[in-house]
């Protein structure tokens, strides 16, 4: 715990401050009693969980990511036989009550999974099946994660890939037969895994105005949300299109319009400058990382969450399709806060062992 | 990384356990907090960071078996698992009744904490029933204290018979 101290706090701060930003704008956009109470619920058990992570050893996890990551995978393939649905994704796992969704286990696992591998590619030795294998071990997850169906959650795990590989250093060759896999999977996917709603929604981003009641309702009312805020916003709870329900999921995927339309430009621009700070700490301790599996690890872990924060973002104002994706440390979800958390935690966890011998 | 494999192994007979007990006798499925003791032995041993890990994977294993709400005996568990380690670090733990006594406050800060986040974070209406509290706290504590004396004498006969082996060896 005393170690904790040599730690630069903007990490965690940022990530603090985003929680309590997104705390009060699930409370402006409540439709039904209890989401602010179990937001602040999962914003403590994220403290601890970002506490636990920073003190677990990162080589440790880096040693056993083999079995996090069968661990994880098996969870997400129980999902299917014992998932419950919501929002039309079967993700939750529980017996009882509600449960965690395994595929925010699943992204930390693939990430130290992929993080030990690519830095053993490095090595005098490297490791057989090249860039096939690293493919494989993000595949497995995106397919059983597409298969739920959760094409956002699945979608997220591309940026992470291709940051990783490119912070590795990969040939033209490798690049281009990457790109050949990744367009053949998307094909795939719309072909086996994409249900008709999911299908609809990427082409009303090609012509949201076609059905404007139908697939292209959603941006249709976000973009109004957005663009009604102005420079200052309406204010704490005046926001018409969360409180008068035209905006479908104010406290998840659309948290940021919300924002947008109660605290106008001055509120964006305040969580986007949080944002930077978050990342841009993110991106030094990936720099002073003292290992490449360190410097892969945060690299991976940063991709995952830049990805959320450009996509939730692009998505609200109409600029890529709506699909499930949470905006980070803002959004409403108990497995996506420790998710994030988590993430933050390794983080300091490296930031803290920057300076100790191997 | 052989703790952690015991614990995952004693995590996953607890909840065992804990559904058998479920499907058969519901009632008797409330009466001892098996995660709760497990949280709380594996604390005793003194590592506040066994403690924090161990209370967030048993109360989250809790949390997916019970009905109920997510994270909420995650956080209970946490807490408790670190204040046993701290205090584990302050106190001798291997006289059993002191142990025992730690089982027992143990399970009582669980369960004024679950009830005290159910009430403060208005998620549920509870009305806590102390003589239920009291009961379970010290039926846990009880239990606690069978786990430790069975174990105890474990590995008393198991050092005797390496002793007995020894000198069967010596004497040949």
């Amino acid at each position: 715990m005393r170690r904790l101290r040599t730690v630069s706090w903007q990490l965690a701060g940022s990530a603090l401050a985003l929680s309590m930003v997104g705390l009060v704008l699930i409370s402006s956009a409540e439709l039904t009693a209890g989401y602010v109470s179990r937001q602040s619920l999962w914003i403590a058990l994220g403290v601890v969980v970002m506490l636990i992570a920073a003190l677990v050893d990162y080589t440790v996890l880096l040693r056993y990511a083999i079995w996090i990551y069968v661990v994880a995978v098996l969870a997400l393939a129980a999902v299917t036989f014992f998932g419950h649905e919501a929002g039309g994704a079967r993700s939750w796992i529980g017996i009882g009550g509600l449960g965690g969704q395994p595929s925010d286990f699943c992204k930390i696992a693939t990430v130290l999974l992929l993080a030990r591998r690519l830095a053993d590619s490095q090595a005098p030795v490297p490791p057989r099946g090249g860039l096939w294998v690293t493919v494989a071990i993000c595949a497995l997850p995106v397919l059983l994660i597409a298969r739920q169906p959760d094409l956002g959650g699945a979608l997220m795990f591309v940026p992470a890939l291709a940051a990783m590989t490119a912070v590795t250093g990969v040939s033209l060759r490798s690049a281009l037969v990457a790109v050949g896999a990744a367009l053949a999977l998307v094909a795939g996917l719309w072909v086996f895994a994409l249900q008709d709603y999911q299908k609809e929604r990427v082409l009303s981003y090609f012509q949201p105005q076609a059905d404007p009641l139908g697939s292209g309702y959603q941006v249709r009312q976000s973009r109004i949300a957005v663009g009604s805020g102005q420079a200052l916003g309406k204010g704490y709870g005046e926001g018409t299109q969360s409180k008068l329900r035209f905006l479908p999921t104010p406290h998840t995927d659309f948290v940021f319009a919300v924002l947008a339309e109660e605290y106008g430009f001055a509120g964006v621009t305040l969580v986007m400058a949080l944002f930077l700070l978050y990342l841009g700490n993110g991106v030094r301790i990936a720099l002073a990382a003292r290992d490449p599996a360190g410097l892969l690890l945060v690299v991976g872990l940063l991709a995952f969450l830049a990805g959320y924060v450009l996509y939730n973002t692009a998505m609200v104002v109409g600029l890529l399709p709506i699909t499930g994706i949470p905006l980070p440390f803002l959004s409403y979800g108990g497995s996506f806060m420790l998710f994030c958390c988590a993430a933050t935690g390794l983080m300091i966890g490296l930031d803290l062992r920057r300076f100790v011998n191997i | 990384m052989a703790s952690a494999g015991r614990f995952a192994g004693a995590l996953a007979a607890v909840a065992l356990v804990e559904v058998l007990l479920g499907e058969v006798l519901p009632a008797a499925a409330n009466v001892v907090e098996l995660f709760v003791l497990l949280v709380i032995l594996t604390s005793l041993r003194g590592n506040s960071l066994h403690g924090l890990t161990g209370g967030l994977a048993a109360g989250l294993v809790q949390d997916t078996l019970t009905a109920s709400l997510f994270g909420l005996h995650s956080l209970a568990c946490c807490v408790v698992g670190y204040a046993v380690a701290r205090a584990s670090q302050r106190i001798l733990t291997n006289q059993r009744m002191v142990a025992g006594l730690l089982i027992a406050v143990g399970v009582m800060v669980h369960q004024v904490l679950v009830i005290g986040l159910l009430t403060v974070l208005d998620i549920a209406d509870v009305d806590p029933d102390v003589l239920v509290v009291l009961s379970r706290a010290l039926l846990t504590s009880a239990a606690g204290l069978a786990y430790l004396w069975l174990a105890g004498r474990l590995r008393e006969w198991a050092v005797r018979r390496r002793t007995l082996a020894a000198r069967r060896v010596r004497s040949k």
